[in-house]
């Protein structure tokens, strides 16, 4: 078993970074970076209190759950409390990009009316069922977003030989990110050439070793596992309440 | 770069399925036959092409529309005399058929599909 | 399995080379591109542009189907851990797409041979992945209104395709490390 290890993240934020501070004022750059620390230590608190493997199963349980839930108003209480868990677990959290997607989901699913019709503009009706359809996608793609973002964590590590290979592959990512040479759009093939011979070439990759505080096995476990338990509660009640 | 035979022939090919969808998805956007159903508590819509059973309530009571096949009916109301069961199926944009005593109407709107010569919707 | 060091001085010696580091490497360049296509701003954000797949596209002639394929499944894997998105709908439509982007790579590669390129076999891969994609996007999100983006996102599709496989094709003729990694001795 391989640590994905710290590679992953710092991999991730550089790359974050690099396309972030562009043209902004200082200001902003300065409240970026603050809120950047703010995620990063509520992270750490995170993942040292859940142990990286029973997040991902309870992640899977529900996930599954929340899939199914037949019931709308569950469902969207449910999306809250995975909102509340992907913010306290230091992931980047854009509400915007979730409105608009949603907004987006939801207008495809009122382009074929279906249903009572609740509203019209026009020659545009838009029906009951179809706006139903709509939130529920809605709903049910973003809630599963936010779930996996609550419960994969870097620090997870994956089984056997592939795991091996993904943890290398982002040994290697950090050094493409690290890479001090010049891309130059006039040398395009020679450049890239010469970033993955340098990639490639150096010194054998140490693979990451296990990085980050120790998680509390027990409490964490516990409350993964509650989690879990509540999920499947949950879908058991709105499956009976629609009967 | 030396551009070989299949390229050429996968190029073309794929730009023909792509022109040949657009042509297909933006020409008849929209005019896919629907199902409007209209009774005193309202209006519901339906697509044509999905088989349901839709009950409307009226003074009288509940009729019920069903959409089979791509053709609607009246399968039952609970009017006297029965004349809009009576009428069979519509299945052409601009066709109704109507439970008067239980101010019920149904009516397929759209451009797709064969609109007949009688009817007049735009 | 540790490559030797090297200096500018001496000529490459000829060398195995090591499958699982070479589909890690490659992995690693396709989670360095995904982070690129995520920067770029898209209407759908969670239908894929192809860009992450010229890892991908360029080990079609130097991995073997076995690597070839868990060089595909570790692209997923490993984006859906980073991006912590490995039990949404956006894993199954990167996992979709790339899968039948890289079968259709594979044979387009085996059953094109001389007369195919990397241009047809990344336009073919390309427009596969993004039909799947909307078929998907259909089923699970966006019902019939799924067909109208279709012929936009098949058409950017079949562009993004025919630019990668020029470049791969291009690329792959004059590059030193692509000699390599190939098990030529050339430098």
């Amino acid at each position: 078993m391989r640590d994905l290890g710290p590679g992953a993240r710092r991999g991730a934020e550089s790359a974050g970074a690099s396309a972030a501070g562009d043209a902004s004022p200082a200001s902003r750059d300065a409240a970026k970076a603050r809120r950047r620390e703010a995620r990063a230590r509520r992270a750490e608190r995170y993942d040292s209190l859940f142990p990286a493997w029973s997040l991902a199963l309870s992640g899977a349980v529900c996930s599954v759950a929340y899939l199914f839930q037949p019931h709308m108003a569950l469902k969207a209480a449910l999306f809250v409390l995975v909102l509340a868990a992907a913010l306290s677990s230091g992931k980047k959290v854009s509400l915007l990009a979730t409105v608009l997607v949603s907004a987006g989901i939801v207008a495809a699913n009122l382009l074929v009316p279906v249903g009572r019709v609740i509203w019209q503009l026009g020659a545009f009706r838009v029906t009951e069922t179809a706006l139903l359809e709509g939130l529920d996608k809605a709903l049910t793609f973003e809630g599963l977003i936010y779930i996996s973002k609550a419960s994969i964590r870097p620090g997870l590590r994956l089984p056997g030989r592939f795991g091996f290979i993904v943890s290398r592959a982002f040994v290697y990512y950090d050094r493409i990110v690290e890479y001090k040479g010049r891309i130059r759009a006039a040398y395009l093939f020679e450049d890239i050439d010469a970033l993955m011979l340098a990639t490639w070439e150096a010194a054998v990759p140490t693979d990451a070793t296990a990085g980050g505080k120790k998680p509390k096995a027990a409490l964490g476990k516990a409350l993964a596992f509650g989690a879990a338990t509540l999920s499947l509660a949950i879908l058991a009640a709105g499956s009976l309440l629609l009967r | 770069m030396r551009v070989k035979s299949l390229d050429v022939v996968i190029l073309l090919a794929c730009a023909a399925g792509i022109l040949f969808s657009a042509a297909r998805v933006y020409g008849s956007a929209s005019s896919e036959p629907s199902v409007s159903i209209s009774g005193k508590g309202g209006e519901w819509v339906y697509p044509l092409k999905q088989d349901r059973k839709v009950e409307v309530e009226g003074p009288l009571g509940a009729t019920i529309v069903e959409i089979t096949d791509g053709k609607v009916r009246i399968e039952d109301s609970p009017c006297p005399n029965k004349t809009c069961v009576a009428a069979g199926a519509i299945s052409r944009p601009g066709q109704w058929v109507a439970c008067l005593p239980n101010a019920v109407m149904v009516r397929i709107d759209g451009s797709g599909g064969k609109a007949g010569v009688d009817a007049g919707t735009y | 399995m540790p490559e030797p060091t090297e200096t500018a001085d001496r000529p490459p010696a000829p060398r195995r080379v090591d499958k699982a580091d070479l589909t890690a490497l490659l992995g690693a360049f396709c989670f360095f591109l995904s982070a690129i296509e995520y920067m770029i701003p898209k209407p759908l954000p969670f239908m894929r542009l192809g860009i992450a797949n010229l890892p991908i596209l360029i080990a079609v002639d130097i991995l073997p189907l076995p690597w070839f394929l868990v060089l595909a499944l570790v692209k997923v894997v490993g984006m859906s851990v980073i991006s912590g998105s490995l039990f949404s709908y956006i894993a199954l439509f990167s996992l979709a797409g790339t899968l039948v982007a890289a079968l259709t790579m594979w044979l387009a590669r085996k059953a094109g041979g001389r007369h195919i390129s990397f241009l047809g076999v990344s336009v073919l891969g390309a427009t596969a992945s993004n039909a799947v994609q909307v078929f998907l996007a259909n089923k699970v999100v966006f019902g019939e209104a799924a067909w109208l983006i279709a012929p936009v996102f098949l058409a950017m599709g079949l562009a993004t395709g025919a630019v990668l496989g020029a470049f791969a094709e291009r690329f792959v003729a004059r590059s030193a490390w692509y000699a390599r990694a190939s098990g030529r001795t050339d430098a």
